[in-house]
């Protein structure tokens, strides 16, 4: 392809790659994006076929004064846009920005069209990455950046073409006749990609690198809140069905000490918010009251939940967790939460344990969150009773008005139960071999949900299944709540971390043991998974774990990153240093060792041990003067010539070194026959002598040719001769005074 | 090498001139607008903390830098070596040539721009190389204009390479001094003074045996003579080998004096006198008659024919203006060098006339002065180029 047909070409796709990502961020109007494809495409074919769309394009073409109209009524459209139509500044002034790429893509002749075509592409690219963080946005840039690099090359090549063969600015279309331009050969098409490639590197390297000081002062919330059920105040029984099916995803958790194949079949219990009051309906939390967090050390904000005694050999679950922006201020882990770090300006806790921000979030965030599973305690394991403060049978001892055949059922459930933990897994085995989990139950519809689903239709989801064993534990007196959150079972092999989805909203139970504290028990049975091919389970997956590697890496990096990278870098550094240090003093102590003990061995009797050991020494060192000298004085590639050269090479500077004692110096550029010619013209008594000793030092220096006895014999004479008469010439003038 | 920061502050701006003077960079308008486009969106960038603004600024980065290591290495590791004519005339283009070589193993220089300092200034001479393969080398001649007499140095080579994008002009400099001696020009002399100077001397002239074209006598042909130069005409005539001999042609001298005082206001003058002089040289060195310089209170020069002639050039390219108070002085060493010369004829030439010491001008053939010839010394009266 030639030159300047690549160019075109290479604009075009540029200008493309920048419109496709501002239509993938922004729904642009239907007869915006097909105005703007018939201008790439009316662009395109005059680079494939230059002199047929040329010919047409003639008859058609639209005058300067048209165009500029046609601006004026994009400028005017631009206001309409924004005062009346989409009412906001960045659909308006990208709906203007594509009519200015179509504008400028129906007239490229002249050079600046050019770079304005480049400038509004790039504006482009840059209204996409206001608009959006999706992954896709990825190879959008990196295209981008390939094809603006060898845009720029094209661009800079054909115009030092043209302004070789004296072209105007303006740009010939690409069969102009009498224009020739190069044809582009493999390897610069190879060079140009190294070339991409590495501004590929740099990039990710400055991306990186540059601090991170963002004030943003004109940041804005991205995107909306994903909504979700379950996490309010109050919650109906039932709500959590209708989102069972949503595959969106809510977040996703990394367990960075645990090892994969540890966690590949374990589910992981992700809590929410506990409620503690059933009114026969619906579930809330008579225990609102929120406190502060304090923040100890900086951001981290730790609790001891109220009604727990912290385990001293518990070993904290810890949980790097990126949430979507939700509509909740709820913070999730493992049960039980003891603490969350990350940038947050304050987090609560209410009194079931629950963590919360102040205020919903519509920003992606990401937090550690550490967790302490408590165990049940050996003697709560068997006690028969338990004696339970009054906090807690104030607060979850409440029942509603319970069916009586409810009340039946739990007594004839708990009735061979000899202790309370036997009773509690008496009720739990109860509901997971006695109901079938559906989720096509009308719940919201029932008056009596609790009651269709443990009496009449015995068909329920999780909801069903943890109210009803909270109310049959309290009905038999023992304390329990239930508790929302989300049940994560899909592990991502490819990014080592569960994936969770509003369909893995769970409801589980928390029953209480006045030493163990709360203990999380699920009494909803395995639901019945819809298992989809399996390479399509892997790409997803794959996707999935891309997707969060671009939000960790490039959406979300921070500051906070780029110290934790200088921080593992100087740990490093100084981990290394200590290896090092240590290595070297073990090897160092070993020779002393040896040679202790070998200067032991070998002293004769009566001679101080000390002596041999700095004759040893001061052997040492010569010997490593010695090869220092040795490695100095080995020809280098420059100096690989032969004896006989060096010879000649001497007795020339000591030639030259003779004349610039007269004052005409040798400068490095000028060649030995300059040199000579020189020496004639300001200096012509010694010109034969010079003369003499050039000719052999070129014959011999770069003729290669050999140097007989004589001829060395003679040219040192000659320098002989010429110091004398450097000499003389020099003591004339001194004499003449 | 020291480091710089332990350099003594005047060591310090040295090096940072060297530096300079060796390497600098000039942002081209598309790089300019570049830079500002660069400046906008890291504005934006930290205005929004958004990491993909972050993205656009690493990229527009990463192009600046690359922008700055391709062109070092289009710049690095050139050999040059130039080829100066000996000596030029004011105006008169000469050809130089100049050998550039890519000493790189592996990268190839592209787009190169090659000027040459003179006194510190950049001059193009219109030399473009759009690319040179690795340890390849190439020769390019280029014109070579002097407008003033003298010496003119040349101090070493600028290499410009805008490569790759055209954001940035790199500059390298590579010292490759070389000096080259300007004469005055040579103007084209009027036809009437054509035939005043034809004139001179020729009464003075002997007719003498000697090669030439002329005919001098017809003598009988004697052993040894030349067989060629028989003259076959009057052999048959006379029925006896006759040989033709032929006149010596211009074997006459002339001396040019020329009065280097004159006062600085005369200073073209003084220009247009040398230039006439170097006219008069290249007129009669061309007609094979021998020349006798006298510059001032110089020592004179002699040449015979054009090989010789040169110095008489050079002399004058150097030649130095001497203030009017140096006038007796000068005036009294060319008056007794010309009372020593007693071979042919003499032209005066004088930018300037010291009234004073006018009678002591010695008797000479020809004077040529603004006052004697007018028309020769004033360009615009003359239509004689300047």
């Amino acid at each position: 392809m030639p030159l300047d047909q690549a160019f075109r070409l290479s604009s075009i796709l540029l200008a493309a790659a920048g419109f496709a990502s501002l239509t993938l961020a922004i729904a642009l109007p239907p007869w915006l994006l097909v105005v703007a494809g018939g201008a790439f495409t009316m662009a395109l074919l005059r680079v494939r076929h230059p002199a047929a769309i040329s010919d047409t394009m003639h008859h058609f073409r639209l005058s300067a004064l048209t165009w500029n109209i046609f601006l004026l009524l994009a400028f005017a459209g631009f206001w309409i846009d924004l005062l009346l139509v989409s009412q906001e500044v960045l659909p308006a002034g990208i709906h203007f920005l594509v009519l200015l790429l179509v504008n400028k893509l129906s007239n490229l002749d002249l050079r600046r069209d050019f770079l304005h075509l480049y400038a509004i592409s790039l504006i482009a690219l840059l209204a996409s990455a206001a608009l959006t963080t999706q992954i896709w946005y990825a190879p959008f840039f990196f295209i981008y950046l390939i094809i603006g690099v060898w845009t720029l090359l094209l661009h800079h090549l054909v115009q030092e073409q043209e302004e070789q063969v004296g072209l105007s600015d303006h740009v010939p279309p690409a069969t102009t006749p009498g224009t020739c331009f190069p044809r582009l050969t493999i390897r610069f098409f190879w060079t140009t990609n190294v070339m991409a490639a590495v501004a590929f590197g740099f990039t990710l390297l400055f991306f990186f690198s540059i601090p991170r000081v963002g004030v943003g002062f004109f940041q804005h919330d991205q995107g909306e809140s994903l909504r979700t059920t379950g996490f309010s105040e109050q919650v109906d029984l039932g709500v959590i069905g209708p989102v069972k099916q949503d595959p969106s995803i809510v977040m996703r958790v990394e367990l960075p000490d645990r090892v994969g194949h540890e966690l590949r079949q374990e589910p992981l219990y992700l809590r929410g918010v506990a409620y503690n009051r059933y009114d026969g309906k619906s579930w809330s939390n008579s225990l609102p009251q929120r406190r502060m967090l304090t923040e100890v050390p900086e951001g981290t904000f730790s609790l001891r939940t109220p009604g727990t005694k912290p385990q001293a050999t518990a070993r904290p679950l810890r949980q790097d967790i990126l949430l979507e922006p939700l509509d909740t201020a709820v913070l999730f882990g493992a049960p039980l939460l003891t603490s969350v770090k990350g940038n947050f300006l304050s987090v609560q806790s209410d009194l079931t344990g629950s963590f919360h921000l102040p205020y919903p979030l519509h920003t992606r965030i990401q937090y550690t969150a550490y967790s302490s599973s408590p165990g049940l305690n050996t003697t709560e394991k068997t006690a028969s009773a338990l004696l339970y403060p009054d906090f807690i049978l104030r607060h979850y001892l409440h029942t509603p008005d319970v069916n009586p055949q409810i009340v039946d059922l739990a007594r004839q459930i708990t009735q061979p139960a000899t202790s309370v933990m036997q009773a509690v897994s008496l009720v739990h085995t109860h509901l997971l071999t006695s109901y079938r989990y559906s989720l096509d139950v009308p719940s919201l519809q029932s008056s009596h949900p609790l009651d269709d689903f443990l009496l009449t239709r015995k068909t329920g989801y999780c909801e069903h299944y943890a109210t009803a064993m909270v109310v049959l534990l309290r009905t038999v007196g023992i304390p329990a709540r239930l508790v929302t959150g989300f049940l994560a079972t899909e592990w991502n092999e490819f990014g080592g971390y569960y994936t969770v989805r509003q369909r893995d909203a769970h409801a589980w139970v928390e029953v209480y043991f006045p030493q163990s504290g709360w203990l999380t028990i699920d009494p909803t049975p395995p639901a019945p998974g819809a298992v989809g091919p399996t390479w399509w389970h892997a790409a997803t997956s794959a996707m999935d774990s891309m997707r969060l590697k671009w939000d960790r890496l490039f959406v979300h990096y921070s500051a906070h990153d780029q110290f934790t990278v200088v921080q593992g870098i100087r740990e490093g550094g100084e981990a290394v240093r200590a290896g090092l240090y240590e290595t070297m003093s073990a090897l160092s102590a070993q020779a002393l060792a040896i040679i202790d003990r070998l200067v032991t061995n070998l002293t004769p009797a009566g001679i101080p041990h000390h002596a041999v050991m700095l004759l040893l020494l001061i052997i040492a060192a010569y010997a490593g003067i010695t090869l220092l000298r040795r490695h100095k004085s080995t020809p280098s590639r420059q100096n690989t010539c032969s004896a006989q050269q060096q010879t000649v090479i001497a007795l020339y500077t000591d030639m030259v070194h003779s004349c610039a004692r007269q004052g005409i110096v040798k400068p490095a550029s000028n060649t030995p026959q300059e040199f000579l010619h020189e020496i004639r013209e300001r200096w012509s008594e010694a010109w034969p002598i010079v003369e003499s000793v050039t000719q052999l030092y070129a014959r011999v220096r770069f003729g290669e040719a050999p140097l007989t006895a004589e001829e060395v014999t003679t040219a040192e004479h000659d320098v002989r001769r010429l110091r004398v008469l450097s000499r003389s010439v020099r003591a004339a003038p001194r004499s003449s005074h | 090498m020291r480091p710089a920061t332990n350099m003594a502050p005047r060591d310090f701006r040295a090096f940072l001139h060297r530096l300079s003077h060796h390497r600098a960079i000039r942002v081209t308008t598309e790089g300019t607008r570049f830079l500002l486009l660069t400046l906008a969106v890291g504005i934006a960038a930290v205005n929004t903390g958004n990491n993909l603004f972050y993205l656009l600024l690493a990229m527009m980065l990463s192009l600046i830098v690359l922008s700055g290591l391709l062109s070092e290495q289009c710049v690095r590791r050139l050999d040059f070596h130039r080829h100066l004519p000996e000596s030029l005339f004011v105006n008169q283009p000469a050809v130089a040539t100049l050998w550039i070589a890519n000493r790189k193993r592996h990268i190839p220089s592209v787009s190169l721009r090659i000027l040459d300092v003179v006194a510190g200034q950049d001059q193009d001479r219109g030399i473009h190389l759009t690319h040179l393969t690795p340890e390849a080398s190439t020769l390019r001649s280029y014109q070579l204009i002097a407008h003033r007499r003298g010496r003119y140095g040349i101090d070493g080579i600028r290499v410009i390479t805008p490569f790759p994008f055209g954001l940035f002009q790199k500059k390298a400099f590579y010292p490759c001094e070389a000096t080259l001696l300007v004469c005055p020009a040579i103007i084209p002399l009027p036809p009437l003074r054509l035939q005043e100077l034809q004139s001179i001397g020729h009464e003075q002239a002997l007719a003498r045996r000697g090669p030439g074209t002329s005919l001098y006598n017809l003598r009988e042909f004697r052993p040894g003579d030349d067989s060629r130069a028989i003259h076959w005409l009057t052999t048959a005539r006379t029925a006896k080998l006759m040989i033709k001999e032929t006149e010596a042609e211009d074997q006459h001298m002339i001396t040019l004096a020329l009065l280097t005082v004159c006062p600085d206001e005369e200073d073209r003058t003084f220009e247009r006198t040398l230039s006439i002089a170097a006219s008069l040289i290249d007129y009669y060195v061309k007609r094979g008659v021998r020349l006798r310089l006298l510059m001032g209170d110089q020592p004179h020069l002699l040449a015979d024919g054009e090989e010789q002639s040169r110095d008489l050039f050079h002399a004058l390219a150097l030649c130095e203006r001497r203030p009017v108070t140096a006038s007796a002085f000068v005036h009294q060493a060319m008056a007794h060098a010309l009372g020593d010369a007693s071979e042919g004829p003499t032209i005066w030439l004088c930018a300037w006339m010291d009234v004073a010491w006018f009678d002591a001008v010695p008797a000479v053939d020809l004077m040529l002065s603004p006052h004697t010839h007018k028309d020769l010394f004033d360009a615009a009266g003359s239509g004689l180029p300047a």
